[in-house]
């Protein structure tokens, strides 16, 4: 049975990541890399640093793991190179489904920041399921705050004057009540 | 952040949240307003009209809608209560579930611009029909019972909560205080009410399903079971507000369910009195005559209640009034509302809704403490349902709510588009 195909990444820190060819297509920017056959001495994300990718590749490769343990037990033989990249978390097996729904709500338990590298990491690298995971992620974190609570939270800087702010409150007064 | 990715967070907030977000910064704003997120012209905001409920003997109930019309009579906008066309329908028997004499009854509660209404079926009045309805966007679901809590600005899901109450014990003195129905298991009589854990049907919208739910007490209990009985015939509202349902229970205490998980500031509830006048003076001083303003006009919604007009081209009594404006210049959200004297207390422009006897509607400003009358709200067409002493029961503030919600599974605003 012949070893699975792999691919080298290089990140914008120059740490190089052997993943599998299935984990690796997860992100169609990659995807599209390997089908422009750019591969030859890795492939190079000038804009993902190592410890992102890292964290990135760590995701992928469960899913595709997950993604390749259900194709062979749905089909039988035809684990590999052609899992793709389509949602797996949906038809899983029902153990790997609450598995990876786990997975993925313990592998969004991180600080802001790397919350924030995540959400960029998985935007440059269009890996789907990882941007869903985390604006949702972000989305929950945004319920239920006031602005101020929000802009501690997420260290943004209130660019309003307090008129301009005064003003826009006003405009929906009802959500603040 | 890139702005798709923020417009992907961002999209994916409730309409509370998304009006919040707008005021962190200039960045998120303009994602808020370049993508139309805040669609506030579809929430309950604003006052139309207040829906009373009257006495009445033949069958159980009705509800009349009471509303100041527009001023524009062919203003485009949302309607109440009429199809678009000019074909003047009310009681509202197209949509209904089984359409015809009384499948409209009376209106059980409200919240946020939805109705829970009590009817009677079709082929047999004494069969009761129960649903959830939105008069603006149509959408029915059937349910049973109780009370709703629902607001659209979290969460297009609503809630009906189905809360337990104890009637009248009989006395000796009573009829049928012998029958074995009517004796009272002395345990229950003596034992805390609300229980320390209190076990409530709830009905789901995401779900479609009643479920079994149950309630941790804060607190101590309010009184005993024998203090909750009640007789049948009176009324407990309750009001929905911000995750939480307050049911007014008698002995006047005031139960707080907690039905959505909302994250809360301040955990501590306190009551504070916000307005104190003696209405009693200055509805004695009040000058007869004189209405301010466009007067109120009582709608015929009903007009199709009698069995044997179901197929008759009844029409209300003057067309125009079919059209409503959705800016009511009186007032937007209710915060709470009590059948005490049949009154109704908004938050924002305070006004308490006042009948004197079941002819004269007056609206009680609490901002400037005056008294504005509305105009007559006796149910003219019912002379064959209304029994010889005629009054309200109760009555619900009307908000429009735009969002489609009942039975939908995403959590998706879609406008509404009139046909």
């Amino acid at each position: 049975m012949a070893s699975p195909a792999m691919v080298t990444l290089i990140s914008s820190d120059d740490a190089r990541f052997e993943v599998t060819e299935a984990a690796a297509t997860m992100s169609q920017t990659i995807r599209h890399m390997i089908e422009d056959g750019c591969t030859d001495g890795g492939i190079p994300l000038p804009n993902v640093p190592a410890r992102t990718l890292a964290k990135v590749l760590e995701y992928c490769n469960k899913h595709a793991a997950a993604t390749a343990a259900e194709s062979s037990a749905a089909g039988g033989a035809a684990a590999g190179s052609d899992s793709g990249s389509s949602s797996s978390a949906d038809s899983a097996g029902k153990d790997d489904g609450v598995d990876l729904a786990s997975f993925d709500k313990a592998f969004v338990e991180v600080d802001t920041d790397t919350l924030y590298d995540l959400l960029l990491a998985a935007n440059y690298l269009d890996v789907k399921t990882l941007l869903d995971l985390c604006c949702q992620k972000v989305a929950d974190m945004i319920r239920g705050k006031t602005p101020e609570q929000i802009r501690q939270t997420f260290g943004i800087k209130n660019d309003f004057s307090p008129e301009e702010e005064e003003k826009i409150r006003k405009e929906n007064q009802w959500a603040f009540e | 952040m890139p702005d798709g990715v923020l417009a992907d967070v961002l999209g994916r907030l409730a309409q509370r949240d998304l009006a919040v977000s707008r005021s962190v910064c200039k960045a998120w704003r303009a994602v808020v307003d370049d993508h139309g997120m805040l669609r506030t012209e579809l929430l309950p905001l604003s006052l139309v009209g207040l829906l009373i409920k009257y006495n009445c003997w033949r069958s159980y109930a009705i509800t009349e809608f009471f509303a100041r019309p527009s001023r524009k009579t062919k203003k485009k906008g949302p309607r109440l209560f009429s199809r678009p066309s000019s074909s003047p329908v009310s009681g509202m028997r197209h949509y209904l579930p089984e359409a015809g004499g009384r499948s409209w009854g009376y209106v059980r509660d409200h919240c946020h611009g939805l109705l829970l209404v009590d009817g009677a079926g079709r082929d047999d009045y004494h069969r009761p029909l129960q649903y959830v309805l939105n008069p603006a966007t149509r959408r029915v679901n059937s349910c049973e019972d109780r009370y709703l809590a629902y607001d659209p600005a979290d969460s297009p899901h609503y809630q009906v909560v189905s809360v337990t109450r104890f009637l009248c014990k009989r006395k000796p003195s009573d009829i049928f205080y012998d029958r074995p129905n009517y004796q009272l298991d002395p345990v229950v009589e003596r034992s805390e009410w609300p229980p320390s854990l209190y076990t409530l049907h709830v009905l789901s919208s995401r779900t479609g399903r009643w479920e079994e739910r149950s309630f941790a007490r804060q607190g101590g209990a309010a009184g005993t079971v024998a203090d909750m009985r009640h007789s049948p015939h009176e009324k407990w509202n309750a009001v929905y507000w911000r995750g939480a349902l307050y049911v007014h229970c008698q002995t006047d205490f005031v139960m707080r369910i907690r039905v959505w998980k909302l994250e809360e500031s301040g955990c501590e509830i306190r009551w504070v009195l916000r307005h104190d006048n003696n209405l009693f003076e200055l509805l004695k001083r009040r000058i007869n005559g004189g209405v301010e303003g466009r007067p109120w006009i009582l709608q015929d919604i009903n007009c199709n209640h009698h069995k044997y007009k179901q197929d008759d081209d009844s029409k209300p009594l003057v067309e125009e009034r079919s059209e409503w404006s959705s800016e009511a210049s009186m007032d937007d959200r209710f915060a709470w509302s009590s059948d005490n004297e049949d009154e109704i207390v908004s938050e924002r422009k305070f006004f308490i809704f006042l009948s004197e006897s079941i002819t004269t509607g007056m609206a009680y400003h609490l901002n400037s403490s005056k008294i504005e009358a509305l105009r007559n709200l006796y149910p003219g067409r019912y002379d064959e349902e209304l029994p010889n002493e005629r009054f309200i029961t109760s009555a619900f503030p009307y908000t429009p709510c735009w969002i489609k919600h009942i039975g939908d599974s995403k959590d998706s605003i879609e406008r509404h588009l009139q046909v």
